[in-house]
């Protein structure tokens, strides 16, 4: 899914999270002091502190008790949550083409670094389902996934996050990738995360046909997702009404994501690969490693 | 425009095709989107925008139909006509009865005449009326509907209209807005309609509204401007307006007003329908208009409406339905519907032909023949194939286009109507070439007798050659006995010496056995041969016969075939010999000897023994006039040398002098007009401004008669005379006196003359005589009038009293003036009045004849106006004149005098003086050279020339210049027959190089009538100049011609004579075989017999258009365009693929 070319570009990045703290041992260090043997800091003696710990240098010079601190190491929990609605399909290229390719570069960046990633494809439930585990094996068992991943449902993203919320639980990076056309938004799902402890990052694929849509003097436009369904006679008049109401979508979607702090990138589905890393860079969960 | 033909069943399916087409994917196009819940929050389309939708959607089909219609209707050819009006008014008798209404349009141009002295904005609101013939004269027994009278004083109105314009009266008066005074009246109505309130203009004068007769229409302010009055006599409209200072010609309303007061005065207004009582209301009839049918293809401008429709409807495509396949496919359907719009030819088939006949009318052919002619024309036309086309030239002096070429030709009768007198076979060929299109096998059969009278026709033979077309030529001949009687040529030598026998023959033509009577008569018309001649078998008669003339002149020959004028030919022969020099003069003077030890053959005649036949000058090659009194010349005489001046050629030298030259003589007389100087008193700045008062006596016994005229009347005569011999800037006052004088005109410079002449014919002879008082009063007007020289004249029939001649010496004595005097009366006391004259520095005449009394009065007048001499020595000057030519310019002789005159314009000066005056002037008179020396050769004034080593030279080279003299063997004349005319060609000698140098050619042609016209020859080439003239009448013409060089260094005359025969084809009868065989060969034709077929012959291939092939196939390919874009064709191949592919597999 990546060309030699891509991966190398994707080598001097890092996944720029917040360190998750874990029991496994890791790359990263971990918020919690855990058992490395880097030094960080002092801190006061407590009862109950391993004995151990205690500095007796200090207690020589200063008559204090103070215990030597350690940095904590662990691994980032990467979930790939990628939409393959049918919605996704369109455009060209296709905007799930996009989604997976980029899902492929996340899953290569967080394997590379050690960390864990799993991927799970969604439409309006999880359909496909990778748990988040660390190794090099993980690349192939997600790629796998991510290429085997069936499209065509309809999308309901507020079921399909809060599914896959209740079946984990953070810390972790959720990098959600859909085009998050969804008539009843994505924000409970997204919250939901949250509240699970995950991190959603939110990147939003959109194809140039539905940023600038050329349509004849009457077309009659059908949901992709539903075509038996009511069609829509418009002119290209209504054009501009469209795209007013796209880039509305498209700010509440980034305001709700400034709101809480989360990563937030649109990405066009025909952008190239390094202008994709380019804008996931920016977006700021991708980072250049120290 | 006719629709309903096979190509109407073609649409039908056509359309159906497309209609499938349309239906296959009528429906909107269907377009699947991901966000569809975003697209339901826009506006959606409200029903009338659905509507307009749809309306759009179908447009482009409709576009369709609409391009498949345009180019079915041009491959129909519709072709519409319409009927093209022209203004002739057909009165036809059958129209007048049943529409009286349409018979009471009168279309016929409403004739006004203009007269004024010039209103740039009245003449072309005049003018530039369609409905106006305008003229600026009044033509005898024209009626004007209208007469425009702009300041014209009296203008007479028989029946018609009357627009008066009146002239400022220079009453001050300011511009006024106008108003219309009276809008029911038919002229000011328009003018309220164009609203006249923002104009302003000037009335010429304030009118008294009182008395005004007529509507006031228009009114500037409260002063009537245009006023309107009909009457018993006619319609008049009075404009009261300074156009030239006012606002009103500037606007718009000014062509109207002017338009609709010409419409009213010509009574024109009942053009609008009107009702009239008791009449009853008649539906109007078709306007009696002759109409002629116009026919036109409609075929491209639908084709290139249909190309308009194709890009419209390309554009309204959506951008996915314009596929590459769809582009090429209508790339491909534009450009057939452009190419065949364009007109694009393809070479295939045989070309048609067009022949055009050219048939000869002229009366060369007799009717039988040309009757004959016709029906082979209509025999051979018949045999054209299908798709050949025959028109009809018919030609004489000119030609026709009788019928243009069509699809069949048969006619029965020619209507045009062209001058049989001639055989123009240029005109006939180019009209025929005219006429011929510019495509297929294109011939000219020429039905003629081949003989061109009148034209060049090689040129237009060698056109028809280069363009290709065919000249074939039909001989159209009479049998022998058929052939009319005509006189063949008339033939004469051009010169003949005096006393040379030459031969005159005359060549008759006809039928054999035929009989005439033959007479031959010379210049008056005296016949000099009458003979019956009988045309031989061979069908000709010569008449030869041999006389002389003793005479050098011109001699015509006219021969007529039993009295017939109508057909007369004649021949012109120029005798010349020595020059005859005819001198007129009381006694031999220097110049006659001269000339006669030049060898010219000199004759003297006293002037009071010249023969005044009119021709009894024909002899002479110019007349001498040496000190001859105008009034001692006979005036038959004078007239008989003016006729042989300007008609015969002759030279006349008229040596002046004094008495000669002055006012009263030849001025006045018949010779006036011929001399090149104008020796009546000018206005200069030599002499002084003169105070001349003319004292006459209007005693008792002025009232006696002499020779039937009353003495006053003689008296009155010469008041008339001084006042015309005097000069403006000199002052004259009249006086007659008895026994106390009586002012006729105070002592004013330029009085009018008439008034003069009224108050002198109210003067009655009475009383007694008394010449002082009158000479008193002179004196005082003489002496008050800012005068520098003083004259009295003094006209006096008897004696006077003692006192008043003593009052009289003293008045002398105490002078300041001079006087001189008239006595008539053998009782006139000499003695007196010579004394009292001298005593002055006047003189006294004593006139035995009392009837040269108005003469001596005037020569007296001018001669005391003292202009009219110059007496001073002064050295001769020479102008570069071929008179004056090889004579010895730094030893010129001095002058103690001359007359003073003025060269007149076109006169040139050969000797004059140091003050510019002529002392030798010529000039070309008609036909002839007049010379004048003004410097009185015998008196004392000329010694100097009769002395000078050179005089002999001057005065023989003057006679040989204004003689007739022999033609010059420099030129060499010929004369060229023309259709209208001749063509007069005159070719300088080349051997001597002058030739090559321009000349300045003249000639003076009289015609039969006496008229002599003025020709300027052009240069033509080297040494060659040309002129056309001009033969109205029939008869000999005789041109003199003078060629000049520019430096002076030629001067050569010739005299050409010929004879215009009127109708010239009466020249030679049967057909030119030869000549119609050189033009059949020329194109590549040949000559046609009875059976032949002009439409055989090889053909070209015919290059028709091919719109019609380009058009149907454009329709095909538009099909498949529109199909393409629907997708049926992607669709078909889209299905066929799978297969294929199955089928690989």
């Amino acid at each position: 899914m990546l060309s030699a070319d891509e991966a190398r570009h994707l080598d001097r990045l890092t996944l720029a999270a917040a360190p998750a703290a874990s029991a496994a041992s890791g790359l990263r260090h971990a918020r919690v002091r855990g058992g490395t043997l880097e030094f960080q800091d002092y801190r006061p003696y407590q009862p109950g502190d391993d004995l151990r710990s205690i500095d007796w240098t200090v207690d020589a010079r200063l008559r204090q008790l103070v215990v030597r601190v350690f940095h904590g190491e662990g691994r980032l929990q990467l979930h790939l949550l990628v939409d393959v609605s049918r919605s996704m399909t369109a455009g060209i290229p296709a905007k799930l083409q996009c989604a997976k390719k980029l899902a492929a570069a996340l899953c290569y960046i967080a394997v590379a670094r050690r960390d864990a990633a799993g991927v799970a494809t969604f439409d309006d439930a999880v359909r496909s389902y990778a748990p988040p585990a660390a190794g090099r094996s993980q690349i192939f068992k997600v790629f796998d996934t991510l290429r085997s991943a069936s499209t065509g449902g309809r999308s309901a993203l507020n079921n399909a996050l809060l599914q896959y919320g209740a079946a984990t639980r953070g810390p972790g990076l959720a990098v959600v990738i859909s085009d998050f056309f969804d008539a009843n938004g994505a924000f409970e799902g997204l919250r939901f995360l949250l509240y699970r402890g995950l991190t959603p990052a939110i990147i939003q694929v959109i194809c140039d046909e539905e940023l600038d849509p050329e349509l004849g003097d009457e077309a009659e436009l059908f949901d992709l997702e539903e075509p038996g369904g009511d069609p829509l006679v418009v002119d290209a008049a209504a054009v501009r009404a469209y795209q007013e109401q796209l880039a509305g979508v498209s700010a509440d979607l980034e305001r709700f994501c400034r709101a809480q702090g989360l990563p937030f990138a649109r990405l066009a589905s025909s952008a190239p690969f390094h202008a994709v890393i380019a804008t996931c860079k920016k977006a700021g969960f991708l980072d250049v490693h120290a | 425009m006719r629709l309903l033909n096979p190509y109407a069943f073609v649409l039908l399916p056509l359309i159906a095709l497309l209609l499938l087409a349309a239906r296959h994917r009528a429906p909107r196009p269907r377009r699947g989107v991901s966000n569809l819940y975003l697209w339901r929050q826009t506006k959606a389309l409200d029903p009338a925008r659905l509507a307009l939708s749809r309306f759009r959607r179908h447009r482009l089909l409709a576009l369709q139909i609409a391009f498949i219609v345009i180019t079915v209707a041009a491959l129909a050819r519709p072709v519409v006509t319409w009927r093209h009006a022209t203004s002739e008014p057909a009165a036809s008798a059958a129209t007048a009865n049943l529409s009286p209404v349409a018979a009471a349009r009168r279309t016929d141009p409403i004739r006004v005449l203009l007269l004024t002295n010039g209103n740039f904005f009245l003449e072309q609101s005049l003018l530039t009326n369609p409905a106006l013939s305008v003229e600026r004269q009044r033509r005898a027994g024209v009626h004007y509907d209208v007469v425009v009278c702009d300041g014209c004083g009296e203008a007479r109105s028989d029946d018609s209209g009357l627009l008066t314009i009146t002239p400022r009266d220079g009453t001050p008066s300011t511009a006024e807005p106008l108003i219309v005074g009276n809008s029911d009246h038919p002229i000011g109505a328009a003018l309220v309609a164009l609203g006249t309130d923002t104009l302003m203009a000037l009335p010429a004068h304030r009118m008294d509204t009182n008395v005004i007769v007529g509507d006031v229409i228009l009114r500037a302010g409260s002063v009537p401007v245009v006023v309107s009055s009909a009457g018993d006599r006619g319609r008049a409209v009075s404009m009261n307006l300074d156009l030239s200072s006012s606002s009103l010609p500037l606007s718009t309303a000014f062509p109207v007003l002017m338009a609709n007061i010409i419409d009213w005065l010509a009574a024109r207004e009942d053009l609008s329908p009107m009702m009239r009582a008791e009449t009853p209301l008649a539906a109007p009839g078709p306007v009696p208009w002759s109409a002629t049918d116009v026919r036109e293809n409609l075929s491209r401008p639908l084709l290139l409406a249909a190309l308009a429709i194709l890009l419209v409807e390309w554009r309204l495509w959506s951008l996915q339905e314009r596929s590459r396949p769809a582009l090429v496919c209508r790339a491909i359907v534009a450009a057939l519907i452009a190419l065949g719009a364009a007109g694009l030819k393809a070479p295939f088939g045989a070309a048609s032909e067009t022949v055009i006949f050219a048939l000869d009318r002229s009366s060369s052919l007799p009717p039988q023949t040309q009757a004959d002619a016709l029906a082979q024309v209509n025999s051979m036309a018949s045999r054209m194939r299908a798709g050949d086309r025959a028109g009809l030239v018919a030609f004489g002096l000119d030609a026709a286009l009788e019928r243009p070429p069509s699809a069949a030709l048969h006619v029965n009768d020619i209507a045009s109507t062209v001058s049989p007198v001639g055989t123009h076979l240029e005109a006939a060929l180019r009209a025929a070439r005219a006429a011929l299109p510019h495509d297929g096998a294109r011939r000219i059969v020429l039905v003629s007798d081949g003989r061109a009278t009148a034209g060049d026709a090689s040129g237009e033979i060698t056109r028809a050659a280069t363009e290709g077309i065919r000249i074939d030529a039909f001989p159209a001949d009479a049998p022998a006995e058929q052939r009319p009687l005509i006189l063949k040529s008339v033939a004469a030598p051009q010169e003949a010496r005096v006393a040379e026998p030459f031969l005159v023959s005359v060549e008759v033509s006809g039928p054999p056995g035929a009989r005439a009577e033959l007479t031959i008569a010379a210049d008056d018309g005296v016949p000099v041969l009458t003979r019956d001649i009988e045309v031989a078998p061979d069908g000709t008669a010569n008449v030869t016969f041999t006389d002389r003339r003793v005479r050098a002149g011109v001699y015509s020959y006219r021969a007529t075939l039993d009295g017939d004028d109508a057909a007369a030919s004649g021949a012109v022969v120029n005798i010349t010999g020595t020059p005859q020099i005819l001198y007129v003069a009381a006694s031999s003077g220097p110049v006659a000897t001269v000339l006669a030890s030049a060898g010219f053959g000199v004759r003297h005649v006293a002037p009071d023994a010249m023969l005044s036949l009119p021709n009894a000058l024909a002899g002479y090659d110019a007349v001498v006039l040496d000190d001859v009194m105008a009034d001692r010349l006979p005036q038959s005489a004078a007239r008989a040398i003016a006729t042989f001046v300007e008609q015969g050629g002759g030279g006349l030298l008229l040596l002046g002098t004094s008495e000669s030259l002055d006012v009263a003589g030849y001025p006045e007389g018949p010779l006036g007009r011929l001399l090149p100087i104008d020796v009546r008193p000018r206005s200069g700045q030599r002499a002084p401004a003169m105070g001349l008062v003319v004292a006459f006596d209007k005693s008792g016994s002025m009232a006696d008669l002499v020779s039937g005229v009353a003495k006053i009347e003689l008296a009155r005569q010469a008041v008339r005379k001084v006042l015309d011999a005097v000069r403006p800037s000199d002052a004259i006052g009249v006086v007659a006196f008895d026994a106390a004088p009586l002012t006729v005109s105070p002592l004013m410079a330029s009085p009018d003359p008439r008034r003069i002449t009224e108050r002198l014919r109210a003067i009655n002879p009475g009383g007694s005589t008394a010449i002082a008082p009158a000479l008193a009063e002179a004196t005082d007007w003489l002496h008050a009038a800012n005068v520098t020289r003083r004259h009295v004249l003094l006209v006096s029939d008897g004696r006077t009293p003692p006192a008043d001649a003593a009052q009289l010496r003293e008045a002398a004595r105490r002078g300041g003036f001079e006087l001189s005097v008239i006595a008539i009366g053998a009782d006139a006391d000499r003695a007196f009045l010579e004394e009292l004259a001298s005593s002055t520095g006047g003189r006294a005449y004593f006139p035995e004849d009392v009837r040269q009394l108005p003469m001596l009065a005037a020569r007296e007048a001018a001669r005391a106006a003292g202009g009219g001499i110059v007496e001073e020595r002064f050295a001769v000057r020479a102008a570069s004149h071929p008179i004056a030519a090889g004579l010895d310019r730094d030893a010129l002789p001095s002058l103690g005098g001359y007359i003073v005159s003025a060269l007149r314009p076109g006169a040139e000066h050969v000797l004059f003086s140091h003050l510019d005056d002529p002392i030798l002037a010529a000039w070309r008179f008609g036909l002839g050279r007049v010379a004048v020396y003004t410097a009185d050769l015998q008196s004392p004034w000329s010694t100097g020339l009769r002395h000078w080593p050179g005089f002999g030279n001057l005065w023989l080279q003057t006679a040989r210049w204004v003689g007739r003299g022999a033609t010059d063997r420099k030129l060499h004349a010929t004369i060229v027959e023309q259709p209208e005319g001749v063509r007069l060609v005159v070719e300088g000698d080349a051997r001597s190089g002058e030739a090559l140098r321009p000349w300045d050619v003249h000639a003076a042609v009289r015609s039969p009538s006496g008229d002599t016209q003025d020709v300027t020859l052009t240069a033509a080439g080297e040494g060659r100049y040309e002129a056309s003239l001009t033969t109205p009448t029939a008869g000999p013409y005789v041109a003199s011609i003078t060629a000049r060089g520019v430096s002076g260094s030629v001067d050569a005359r010739a005299i050409i004579g010929f004879y215009w025969a009127a109708n010239r084809e009466r020249r030679a009868t049967g057909a030119d075989i030869a000549a119609l065989t050189q033009i059949a060969r020329a194109t590549g034709g040949r000559l046609l017999g009875r059976h032949d077929n002009p439409f055989d012959g090889s053909r070209p291939l015919a290059f028709r258009e091919i719109w019609n092939a380009l058009a149907a196939a454009a329709l095909v390919l538009f099909l498949v365009d529109v199909a393409l874009r629907r997708g049926l064709l992607s669709r078909v191949r889209r299905d066929a693929q799978p297969a294929s592919a199955k089928a690989a597999a």
